[in-house]
């Protein structure tokens, strides 16, 4: 198992060697310039060249990969080069607001998929089957931006009941924190519900066919702890890799619910850096929503060994 | 197997637990006197040296101190120095006395002086350097006093120093601080940076040193990029924010019909306009862009894009600038006919295929279909391409276009229209046009100091592009912000806030 675990974090490495290499390649091939976009039109030729040698960007492509890689082997990411910021402090304070929206929104999504899958699977094909499938289906299709406006003019302007938007740090105000976590997880929630609640229903039916579960009732367990316990313990493994892969996801940034809530999340950090030509910034969160992609992927290999005595990891 | 699972538990446990351990930013405890404020992005920089972007007007003025103050009808008052015109080439400032920085460093003539040298050294890189125009040196003569010099007569100089080259920044901070001045910047302002989160909010806190007594009375203002405008909106009208910048025009007339809110307009300083590529196609000839201008009726633009907010452009100089300002001046109205006969003139029988670039903004693109089906209808064949925002400027460098989106935030001075437009070498002559006749115009108009004198020389100039049409004018778009009834604060034309004179009531 240990041996396993670190097979797999070494080979980060190349993943990571890999996904820089390209994210830098690609960066610099778009077409704009970092300094233009920086100094604007007002610049003379003679300010763009001064800014360009300071940022060592008139070196050839291949030594500004190898420099900046071997600063991030020493741990420095640099500063960005709109605004001069630490990248290390930018990314992290991004990943902070991330993590908490992308928890969040699982939660939200964890709360309403598994018990209307679980409905949804036992009464198959009856009217609150229909009434569950239809209503995934409008969170499958409602697009973000427009479920967010809406959530806002109703929960905030109409009703006042959560600010609009906005971030509030947990440790200066934990009432306000959740306040404002609200509506974003809300908007994500019901999208991600959506899937996972197709998935919940789709495993359950095929789960409650299984000898075992005719076995549980057969010896007069109570319907409710046949499905409860027996059932939906069984169907956490498919459950548990779509959480792993939309926990990705979300960490990765989920740019259009940061926008329209003002939340500074990784998304629009990265997007803004790429609009922007930040080299310095797109770099820094490219790899680490690399890194932590796989990493998750790890966490849900082990979580299914830890769900499943049956499975050995090696 | 144990060991695993503890070891994933922590893992698991160790997430809200960072994320606790992180206070970013202040908190955002509301007082009495906060005012928050929805802007459509963050600035880029808070150095005054090197801010190159639109989205540091908002809050420059509120951090940072230009030697010189700007009235809303672009009048030159007294700021942190009082100015002398000494003679055509020589200005004599005095600063005012007991005046310090942020961080206590004292206003002195050496520290102002720092400033210009930081400023006018090329290896700063800083675009103020081509905006200060030819200055010959910088020289304290007394502990308050200092003198500029030129080497030729720069009638802009006064109200560039009221703008961001005259905002003086502490010395010592730029020592102390290095490469964190851009997000901590200590400057003389009404404002002092308290904090500043990427993308969350920016934190400025009253500034008990600054220079006019008893101002500013509102404690915090809070600065909250949000970049969609709906939402913008929407938080000013469930009271998340008091003053919101940015607002479109097609929610001017609704906002207008709501109670408790307040919507300010007026003419802005810039234009909104497209070069033509004088350099090489279709429009290096004359005849076919004077063609392409005539097929435009600029009423459709203000009334189909700007819901009749601004006005039609025919020009580089904005009604804001009254004194320079030809309400009279509209060259152009639509004429098929003559457009036609024009094209047919420059030997074009079949419809002229031109391809109009443009940013992937929603106005712009809306601009550009209107263009498009205006100019098929009498000769042309248009294209649209859509660019991203950055690769707009490398674009109009390299004129890898026919005809360009080049709009132009604006300046309060003329000068700062026009010069890097159509001067032969201006760094803004995108178009690639080489006229002696108006770069002769408006270098004239830099020398002289006669306000009639040098608006009878911009006139010229604007009568001289006209007639060969180097550029398309489309707009003089307006500033709309809105605001709580609440909020007392006065528009400028440039969009700037300038909070020291609000109050909330």
């Amino acid at each position: 198992m240990t041996r396993y675990i670190a097979y797999r974090v070494l080979a980060l490495v190349p993943i990571l060697l890999g996904t820089s290499f390209v994210s830098f390649g690609l960066i610099h091939l778009v077409p704009g310039d970092p300094v233009v976009a920086m100094l604007g039109l007002e610049a003379d030729a003679q300010s763009i060249a001064a800014l360009r040698a300071k940022l060592a960007l008139d070196e050839p492509f291949l030594l500004q990969y190898v420099a900046w890689l071997s600063n991030i082997a020493i741990g420095d990411f640099g500063r960005s080069i709109q605004g001069e910021r630490p990248v290390a402090a930018l990314v992290f304070t991004a990943l902070v607001p991330s993590a908490q929206l992308a928890l969040a929104a699982l939660a939200v999504s964890l709360l309403i998929a598994i018990p209307t899958g679980v409905v949804a699977a036992r009464h198959r094909n009856g009217p609150k089957d229909l009434a569950a499938s239809f209503v995934a289906l409008c969170g499958l299709s409602l697009p973000s931006f427009w479920l967010g406006v809406l959530l806002i003019l109703g929960l905030s302007v109409h009703v006042p009941l959560f600010p609009s938007s906005g971030y509030v740090p947990p440790l200066a105000d934990p009432l306000g924190h959740l306040r404002h976590l609200a509506l974003p997880a809300l908007t994500l929630g019901a999208a991600l519900a959506a899937a996972t609640m197709r998935m919940t229903r789709a495993t359950m039916i095929e789960v409650l066919r299984a000898d075992y579960i005719r076995t549980a009732r057969a010896k007069g367990l109570p319907e409710r702890e046949v499905v409860w316990r027996h059932a939906l313990r069984n169907t956490t493994i498919p459950l548990v890799t779509l959480v792993g892969i939309q926990l990705g996801q979300l960490l990765g940034g989920v740019v259009v619910t940061e926008t329209v809530f003002a939340w500074p999340g990784i998304g629009k950090l990265t997007v803004d850096a790429i609009f922007a030509r930040d080299y310095p910034v797109v770099q820094a969160t490219i790899l680490v929503t690399a890194a932590l992609f796989v990493l998750l992927n790890l966490a849900t290999d082990i979580a299914y060994a830890m769900l499943d005595p049956r499975i050995r990891l090696s | 197997m144990t060991t695993t699972r503890r070891h994933f538990a922590r893992l698991a446990g160790s997430i809200p637990a960072l994320s606790l351990a992180t206070g970013m930013g202040a908190a955002s405890a509301q007082t009495a006197r906060t005012l928050n404020v929805g802007i459509v992005s963050d600035p880029v920089t808070l150095d005054p040296a090197m801010m190159a972007s639109f989205f540091e007007i908002l809050v420059q003025y509120n951090i940072h101190e230009p030697l010189l103050h700007l009235t809303p009808d672009l009048k030159i008052e007294p700021g942190l120095a009082a100015v002398e015109i000494v003679d055509p080439v020589t200005y004599r400032f005095t600063l005012k006395q007991g005046l310090t920085f942020h961080d206590g460093t004292t206003i002195d003539a050496a520290a102002a002086k720092a400033n210009f040298d930081r400023m006018l050294d090329p290896a700063t890189g800083s675009p103020r350097r081509g905006e200060l125009g030819p200055i010959d040196a910088v020289e304290v003569t007394a502990p308050l006093t200092f003198v500029v010099r030129f080497k030729a007569p720069y009638a802009p100089f006064l109200q560039v120093l009221a703008n961001r080259a005259g905002m003086m920044v502490s010395p010592a901070a730029l020592g102390s601080l290095g490469a964190d001045f851009a997000t901590k910047a200590v400057g003389a302002g009404p404002f002092k940076v308290a904090s500043w989160t990427k993308n969350a909010e920016l934190v400025l806190e009253r500034f008990a040193g600054y220079w006019r007594s008893g101002l500013p009375s509102i404690d915090r203002v809070v600065f909250r990029p949000i970049a969609d405008e709906t939402v913008r909106l929407a938080n000013l009208r469930s009271g998340t924010l008091q003053l919101v910048d940015g607002v479109p025009p097609q929610s001017v007339a609704q906002l207008g019909r709501e109670a408790n809110i307040a919507v300010k307009q007026q003419p802005g300083l810039g234009f909104n306009a497209f070069s033509f590529n004088t350099t090489r196609g279709a429009f290096a000839d004359a005849r076919v862009r004077r063609a392409f201008v005539l097929t435009m009726d600029p009423d459709v633009i203000q009334r189909v894009v700007y819901f009749n907010t601004g006005a039609p452009a025919y020009g580089p100089i904005p009604p804001s600038i009254g004194w320079a300002h030809d309400p009279a001046f509209k060259p152009n109205r639509l004429d098929r006919d003559g457009a036609r006969k024009l094209l047919a003139e420059a030997g074009h029988n079949a419809p002229v295929p031109v391809t109009i670039t443009v940013t992937n903004s929603p106005l712009q693109v809306r601009i550009a279909e209107v263009l498009q089906s205006q100019a098929n209808q009498a000769g042309f064949k248009v294209d649209i391409k859509q660019i991203d925002a950055t690769s707009l400027i490398t674009v109009l460098r390299q004129r890898d276009f026919d005809l360009c989106m080049s709009p132009w935030s604006g300046r309060s001075d003329p000068d700062g229209n026009m010069f890097n437009y159509f001067t032969k070498t201006g760094p803004n002559n995108f178009a690639g046009w080489q006229s002696d006749t108006v770069t002769d115009l408006l270098t004239r108009a830099r020398s002289v100091v006669d306000q009639a004198e040098r608006a009878k020389l911009y006139r010229a100039a604007e009568t001289a592009i006209a007639a060969d049409m180097p550029m398309l004018f489309v707009h003089f778009d307006a500033t709309i912000q809105a605001s709580t009834g609440r909020l007392d604060w006065t528009q400028y034309a440039d969009g700037a806030l300038r909070l020291q004179f609000a109050r909330l009531g």
